[in-house]
């Protein structure tokens, strides 16, 4: 009887201890000379080996040598992947204990034939609490399907107990699956290789081709250039709990990197002097860990050994092999790809930094944009962006062969985190540009950060349209006054008063606008770009992290945005209306003169003009409101400048 | 090249002060005397084709035409070591060589005879150039060319190139001394009013004013032509400066002269330029900042116009644009503003908003400087009417005694009458009127009530 218990024990039931169809191992009905009382103690014993036999079959499931291709999908209904190989490695190494356990008992009971029922409850009880605990870890992964990493997270739960043994046990098991993380992780932080066939890790590579590009076929045909933007991501529904977020986005960092001087630093090849330096590097790890890579490979070993988890250890790690990354990574695009210089190009075409270029610019596109885009209006405003830069003798340099100007129809306003500078109806709207971002300043460059810099340059153009226009007016003004001066006579009253409103007009609209821009030059742009290069001199002085840089330059860009008010709706829709006011008022101007009844000019303009101050007063009363309310010390020195004189305030 | 800028240098004065505007340019742009690139200046990005084009062995030559009815100043100019630097063609000396003997008539007439001759040679640079924004005149005010042939073209400019830009740098003559041209008050009040109907912008330089900043700001005993004339092209240098370097605005002269001028006849502008120093450098003591060049533009005795001590009390600025350049924490703009404003360092005119516009621009990176910054004034203000009526006294003077008017009455626009005179003299004192109008606060129904 008791070695059939303990065959029963061992995952093999007989006839007296039945295996139900539930799985549950029992004591058959109507054996005899049974007592209540013993058949309860028996069942009670017999949990473990229901437990027992679950495991058994949880094992051999997840185990089997062969998997069919196609076949990713257990009969458990889980994905099979080394992470539950281990797991269940790990399971058959606890469940080790158990089995010599029964073999003892069995030797005991063999020696000593009177050893009661009690004995092998008394052997076999601490195995209660494991079996159960090791039974809810697997309902777990079993009902959340969890995949990969997601194991280690079950595990993590499970291992919070306060018996000793059991948590021992789970640590042992988690351990196992943990020599897994550390190999992928070795691999990816010391090559920057993802070894992930079944896609377990918590970092994961994205393959979406990024948006507009396939509107122009001819961009493929540039190898050097980087279309694949963000390769790797995290993969935040993997990343155990006991792992921080930060922690997770170094490692992402670090593998993107090496991945970046590893792969793809081989095909990418620099411009003169730096070339052979970098092919160097890239072709040869050891430099880039600086040799250090045998001590960041024994410290992972090390890690992979311990018993337990200890997260300081682990972040001490990473952020060691971090900062040597980073710096390295540093060194790539300040030093060899010439950050500081491609910054500045940056800002002369999507800040406008090339001014001239822009004016001649407007001239040639203002034709061609007037109206809403057709097929080739694409074509025709990047054909005038060149022959602009050819009439101010820029084609050679080098950014035309990196910007080109695009035109995106209207499904482009999903940004809305933006407000639209322009009516939607005519290509300015539409316009924007493109930069092609040059191999390892695409990990500074990303999308996000060009879509903002469109952004500011949208409005940036915007002003400076509005700008040009009422500067024309200037012009056909001054000439028209000739004509007046010419015929001797001084005119009568009325025209006095309608032309001193129409300069009026222009000149507050100009003043408006100048200040406008003047305020962007001095203390948003170039106040922002001296900063930025600055904290790029500083890091390059003490410890050259790369990450500083990004930062910096978010910062850069974000303080950009919220000092253009592109952000702030309420201002910038203001904005726009007195800058829309003033085209009105443009349109007006020019077209005059070539009007037959001049009549209502004098009402229009008027109209236009008590419609602009109100706006500016509404405008002023806006940014006051928003300087006392948020502190913000950009909008005073905004408001510093349109109320220089105190005109408005007083 | 589109906005080409093409100078014109009429007379002794615009053609010396054009000479030193010509010499700092190369200095500045890294171009040898005779329009070879340097070689350490072959890779900027300055805009150099705004004022000179390249010939074809890739020399770089002005986009200037040298007028005079006399060759004593060109010719030293061909005597020099830029000798080759110009355009052979464009130079125009008259065939008798006789000048205008300091006669504005004389001057003016001198115009309709050769200004087909004149016209050949402007139209050609305009031809050759892409896209013309303008013209850029220096001459004097009191002498007979540049006032009298300067006030022709004016006049001619106007019909022919309607579109173009008109900006003057007129040199007004020293009303301290006794001048050894009599009819100067004559010839700057025919001139004027050119000035006024025909050009769209006018910077005044002063000869009273730069006289006195020699003396006293540059310690010069007896100011030479040359150290003057050296201010003039630093001034006009200065002036141009965010043409001829890339930069976010102000990239072309209707951008930088627009908004200075609120209506057409309030086109005269004043300059100030500070640091000021001579070629015996002065090791300057003091760092300078944005906030000590703004400063130092706003006193009046950095103006490069001499109006007299009624400035501060009921005049005021109509617009103001400085030009900052070297090595500026831009972050500083905002700071001197707010310091200016808080010290009531400039009044404002009280009929609309005003401000201190800043614009930022580059430095040569050719020419060094003692100065980490330096700042050009652009002002509007309204005591320039102080000039005006200076002249208009002389003129007055002068003209109720009928004095010095027979060489006048030898050409044709006077021998019958002098309305021309009493025209012009009107027309200033329309433009004085206006000046002083604007610094009350109806100027805006100024004109309803003049007329």
């Amino acid at each position: 009887m008791l070695h059939d218990l303990l065959f029963a024990l061992s995952g093999y039931p007989g006839d007296i201890f039945k295996e139900t169809t539930s799985g549950k191992v029992e004591v058959a009905a109507g054996i005899p000379n049974l007592s209540p009382n013993e058949t309860s103690a028996l069942n009670y014993l017999l949990h473990l080996s229901t437990r027992y036999i679950f495991f058994k079959k949880f094992i051999s499931c997840n185990t089997s040598a062969i998997t069919l291709p196609g076949q990713e999908v257990s009969s458990d209904g889980l994905k099979r992947g080394c992470y539950l190989k281990a797991f269940c490695s790990g399971l058959e190494h606890v469940l080790t204990p158990y089995r010599e356990c029964l073999l003892n008992i069995e030797k005991e009971i063999l020696k000593d034939l009177h050893l009661s029922l009690l004995f092998v409850q008394q052997e076999t009880d601490n195995y209660h609490y494991l079996f159960d605990a090791l039974y809810d870890v697997i309902t777990t992964i079993k009902s959340r399907k969890a995949h990969g990493c997601q194991i280690l997270e079950a595990l993590a739960r499970a291992s919070v107990c306060g018996n000793e043994f059991v948590r021992d046990s789970i640590l042992a098991i988690t351990q196992r699956c943990h020599v897994v993380m550390y190999n992928q992780l070795s691999s990816w932080l010391l090559h920057g290789i993802l070894i992930d066939r079944h896609l377990e890790f918590f970092i994961e590579e994205t393959f979406e081709i990024s948006r507009t590009n396939d509107t122009n076929e001819d961009e493929f045909e540039e190898t050097s250039i980087v279309q694949q933007k963000d390769k790797f991501q995290l993969r935040l529904s993997f990343l155990p709990s006991y792992i921080a977020p930060r922690v997770a986005n170094v490692i992402c960092f670090v593998g993107t990197s090496l991945h970046l001087f590893e792969s793809d630093g081989k095909n990418h090849t620099f411009g003169s002097t730096s070339c052979k330096t970098v092919k160097k590097k890239s072709s040869d790890l050891q430099s880039i860990l600086q040799g250090k890579d045998t001590e960041f490979v024994a410290d992972l070993n090390a890690l992979k050994q311990a018993k337990e988890f200890i997260n300081q250890d682990f972040e001490i790690c990473i952020d060691k092999i971090r900062s040597v990354v980073a710096r390295e990574l540093w060194e790539l695009c300040v030093e060899h790809a010439q950050l500081v210089s491609n910054l500045y190009m940056l800002k002369d075409f999507y800040l406008l930094g090339r001014g001239e270029l822009f004016l001649v610019f407007l001239d040639e596109a203002g034709p061609i944009l007037k109206n809403p885009p057709s097929r080739v209006t694409q074509h025709d405003v990047q054909q005038a962006f060149l022959r602009s830069a050819a009439k101010i003798q820029m084609e050679d340099e080098k950014p035309f062969d990196l910007f080109s100007l695009t035109i995106t129809q209207k499904q482009a306003n999903r940004s809305t985190s933006f407000v639209s500078v322009d009516k939607m109806d005519t290509g300015w709207a539409c316009l924007g540009m493109d930069f092609k971002v040059t191999w390892p300043l695409h990990t500074v460059f990303k999308p996000a950060v060009l879509e903002k810099y469109n952004h500011l340059f949208k409005f940036l153009l915007r002003v400076k349209r509005t700008q040009a226009a009422l500067q024309r007016i200037w012009l056909t003004q001054m000439e028209a006054r000739q004509g007046k001066d010419n015929s001797e006579d001084y005119p009568d009253s009325d025209d006095a008063t309608t032309e001193m409103l129409q300069w009026k007009c222009r000149r507050d609209m100009q003043y408006f606008v100048d200040n406008l821009q003047y305020y962007l030059q001095a203390d948003v742009l170039e106040s922002h770009f001296t900063r930025l290069l600055e904290k790029i001199r500083n890091t390059s002085e003490k410890q050259r992290d790369f990450e500083a840089i990004t930062t910096a330059h978010d910062n850069f860009l974000n303080a950009l945005l919220a000092q253009c008010f592109v952000l702030s709706n309420t201002v910038c829709s203001n904005l726009i209306e007195i800058l829309d006011i003033c085209h009105q008022f443009c349109e007006l101007m020019t077209a005059s003169p070539l009007l037959h009844s001049k009549e209502h000019i004098p009402q229009q303009v008027q109209e236009l003009w008590k419609l602009f101050s109100n706006k500016a007063v509404v405008f002023f009363q806006v940014l006051t409101r928003v300087c006392t309310h948020q502190g913000n010390p950009h909008v005073a020195q905004l408001t510093l400048r349109l109320d220089y004189n105190r005109y408005f305030s007083s | 090249m589109p906005r080409e800028i093409v100078t014109l240098q009429i007379g002794q004065c615009g053609n010396q002060i054009g000479f030193e505007y010509w010499k700092q340019l190369c200095e500045e742009h890294g171009i040898r005397p005779d329009g070879i690139l340097q070689d350490f200046a072959n890779d900027g990005t300055d805009r150099k084709d705004v004022f000179f084009y390249q010939a074809d062995d890739d020399h770089y030559i002005p986009r200037a035409v040298l007028i005079d009815l006399e060759p004593r100043v060109v010719n030293s100019i061909k005597n020099s070591e830029y000798s080759n630097l110009y355009n052979p063609e464009n130079i125009y000396l008259s065939d008798h060589g006789g000048g205008a003997g300091n006669n504005w008539a004389a001057g003016f007439h001198a115009g309709e005879k050769i200004h087909e001759e004149l016209f050949d040679i402007i139209d050609r640079e305009a031809d050759g150039s892409d896209n013309l924004e303008g013209f850029m005149l220096c001459h004097s005010t009191a002498g007979g060319t540049g006032s009298g042939l300067g006030s022709y073209m004016l006049e001619r400019l106007n019909d022919r190139y309607p579109k173009k830009l008109i900006q003057t740098y007129s040199v007004f003559p020293n009303q301290d001394e006794v001048s050894d041209v009599v009819v100067q008050p004559y010839n700057t009040m025919l001139t004027l009013k050119r000035l006024t109907l025909h050009a769209d912008a006018t910077v005044v330089l002063d000869n009273t004013a730069l006289n006195t900043i020699a003396t006293e700001r540059l310690h010069i005993q007896n100011p030479s032509f040359s150290q003057i004339n050296k201010m003039v092209s630093t001034i006009m240098s200065a002036s141009t400066a965010t043409l001829r370097y890339p930069g976010y605005m102000n990239n072309d002269l209707i951008g930088l002269v627009a908004s200075l001028i609120p209506t057409p006849r309030l086109h005269f502008l004043m300059t100030g330029y500070t640091p000021l120093v001579t070629d015996q450098a002065l090791t300057s003591v003091r760092k300078t900042t944005v906030l000590d060049v703004m400063r130092r533009l706003l006193q009046p005795k950095n103006m490069m116009v001499f109006t007299g001590r009624q400035r501060m009390n009921q005049h005021c600025f109509i617009s103001i644009l400085n030009i900052i350049q070297g090595e500026i924490d831009p972050t500083q703009v905002h700071k001197s503003l707010q310091r200016i404003r808080e010290r009531k360092l400039a009044q404002f005119i009280p009929w609309g908003p005003a401000s201190i516009q800043v614009a930022l621009s580059r430095k040569s990176p050719y020419v060094p400087s003692a100065h980490r910054v330096s700042g050009l004034m652009l002002a509007n203000h309204t005591s320039i009417s102080a000039l005006f009526k200076r002249a208009s006294r002389q003129f007055d003077k002068l003209r109720k005694r009928e004095a010095f008017l027979e060489q006048f009455r030898k050409e044709d626009m006077f021998a019958e009458n002098l309305d021309e005179m009493d025209a012009s003299r009107e027309i200033v004192q329309q433009l004085t009127d206006e000046y002083e109008a604007a610094a009350t606060p109806d100027y805006l129904t100024w004109g309803e009530k003049a007329s």
